[in-house]
């Protein structure tokens, strides 16, 4: 499996990658900006991909549109952020997102999830 | 004739030049020096904080991820191991104590659970708090401030009454880093007590911060914000009034309402909006005893509140006179209320029809609403 997690946050990213990989889930992989999860997006092909909302040059609802729209892919996306507005939340799964995480999180909880997403065990 | 101290022979005067020349040129070398060594500096610690933060990310990392491991395939030992490993990476070192507790900041902001009072465990065990207490000592506000937010962030409630002295700080930031450590340490009814002895000013911004600090905590643990409506300081009445209006604090209702006649206008025009905003209808017989009140803000406010939570029939026949206001604002008003009321309010419009027709027409443009 190949998951890719987009954050500004390189201490969220860097935690979240060790847990996902210790979990066996697949091999992730990190972009810390909106252009570079689209260039990464374009030129790869992924299972997952776990996006905060407010990143650099792109937000994390463009990227979910740039996948849905531009790539036309049913990749799941997790949105992974701090605003949990009742807006912004239905926003986002009105777009495509496939689950909604609010930070604080716990790690655990999202490996479960990643893993009820992929099915895996 | 005297002479001169100096004889400026065409000689002299081009030493002189030279010299000169020389000595700007000497002290141009030595600010670029200067500056490139400045810059050396700056890359070395930054590249050293680069490192201490990945090689103590990793380990923290490490801990948190097999504390949280439901089999806890960890053993304690382990733990300790780690510790020490993060003991010797940091040393003595102040820059690199303060860029790992930067970081267990950051990880601690996105998490929630075990994982957080891991976090907190590890800048425990690391025996950080005596660091941390020291910057409270600064000179610098910037570095005092991170040293209250870092002792709060990681619950040491043990530095309770170091931090107390700073809730009446001259420094707005000092006094709000205070505020926000104290509501994180203390517990029960004494969470918010040191309000009771809050001296300063609560500005807007700090009410702002103050209130999205607030919005991330169980509302459980909020208080009786009606305890310091008749504070001797404005600045807490004021504040506790727009917590109480921005949770919703029901139970303080009756208190408000004793409010909107107080001495204080900012206070009790804050009380009349916050009745309207919570939707307190039992209490618009207290907001319709204000449309005649001396002060126009505090019939303004009343006005806009009855709008929204007055009885249609009542509430519009008192607002009908206000549409021959001499004040603009209080005619506006009157007519934006009843406008709201629905029916019974528009049947009154219509009997003032001259005076407020242009105020109708700008409320009713389509664009507008």
């Amino acid at each position: 499996m190949k998951i890719l997690i987009c954050d500004d946050d390189e201490a969220l990213v860097s935690m979240v990658r060790f847990k996902l990989t210790r979990d066996n889930i697949g091999e992730v992989v990190k972009a810390l900006d909106g252009r570079e999860a689209k260039t990464l997006l374009k030129d790869n092909d992924f299972d997952l991909v776990i996006t905060d909302i407010h990143m650099p040059f792109h937000s994390g609802l463009e990227i979910i549109t740039f996948i849905r729209h531009e790539l036309n892919k049913a990749t799941p996306v997790i949105v992974l952020s701090a605003e949990g507005l009742e807006n912004t939340v239905l926003q986002a799964f009105d777009i495509g997102a496939t689950d909604f995480i609010t930070k604080p999180f716990s790690p655990a909880e999202l490996a479960v999830r990643v893993k009820r997403i992929l099915k895996l065990k | 004739m005297g002479q001169t101290l100096i004889d400026f022979t065409p000689e002299t005067l081009f030493d002189t030049i030279v010299f000169i020349a020389f000595f700007f040129f000497c002290s141009g070398l030595l600010f670029m020096f200067s500056l490139y060594l400045l810059r050396i500096v700056k890359s070395f610690r930054k590249k050293t904080e680069q490192r201490v933060r990945e090689q103590s990310q990793r380990i923290v990392n490490t801990i948190i991820i097999n504390d949280s491991m439901s089999d806890r395939t960890a053993p304690e030992a382990a733990f300790s191991f780690q510790i020490q490993q993060l003991k010797l990476l940091l040393g003595h070192s102040t820059i690199r104590k303060n860029v790992f507790i930067k970081l267990l900041l950051d990880i601690k902001r996105n998490l929630s659970g075990s994982s957080a009072a891991t976090v907190q465990s590890i800048y425990k065990q690391m025996q950080l708090e005596e660091h941390s207490r020291k910057k409270l000592r600064s000179l610098r506000w910037e570095v005092v401030g991170q040293g209250i937010r870092e002792l709060g962030e990681m619950h040491c409630t043990t530095r309770i009454n170091d931090i107390r002295p700073f809730i009446n700080s001259r420094n707005e930031l000092l006094r709000q880093e205070a505020f926000m450590a104290l509501v994180r340490l203390q517990s029960g009814d004494e969470k918010f007590s040191f309000l009771d002895a809050y001296t300063e000013t609560i500005t807007s911004w700090m009410t702002l911060n103050i209130h999205a600090f607030l919005l991330q905590m169980d509302s459980r643990e909020l208080p009786d914000f009606s305890r310091w409506f008749h504070s001797k300081n404005e600045s807490v009445r004021l504040f506790t009034l727009q917590m109480a209006r921005q949770f919703r604090s029901t139970k303080a209702l009756p208190r408000i309402a004793e409010l909107v006649n107080h001495v204080n206008e900012n206070v009790a025009v804050l009380a009349i909006e916050t009745l309207g905003e919570m939707d307190a209808y039992p209490y618009s017989d207290v907001l319709l005893s204000l449309v005649k009140a001396s002060s126009i803000r505090k019939v303004i406010a009343a006005t806009k509140a009855l709008g929204r939570i007055g009885e249609p029939e009542i509430t519009a026949e008192a607002l009908s006179p206000l549409c021959d206001h001499p004040v603009y604002e209080v005619r506006y008003v009157a007519a934006q209320s009843l406008l709201q009321l629905g029916a019974a309010g528009r049947d009154r419009i219509m009997e003032h029809q001259s005076s407020v027709s242009g105020i109708i027409k700008h409320l009713q443009e389509p664009l507008l609403q």
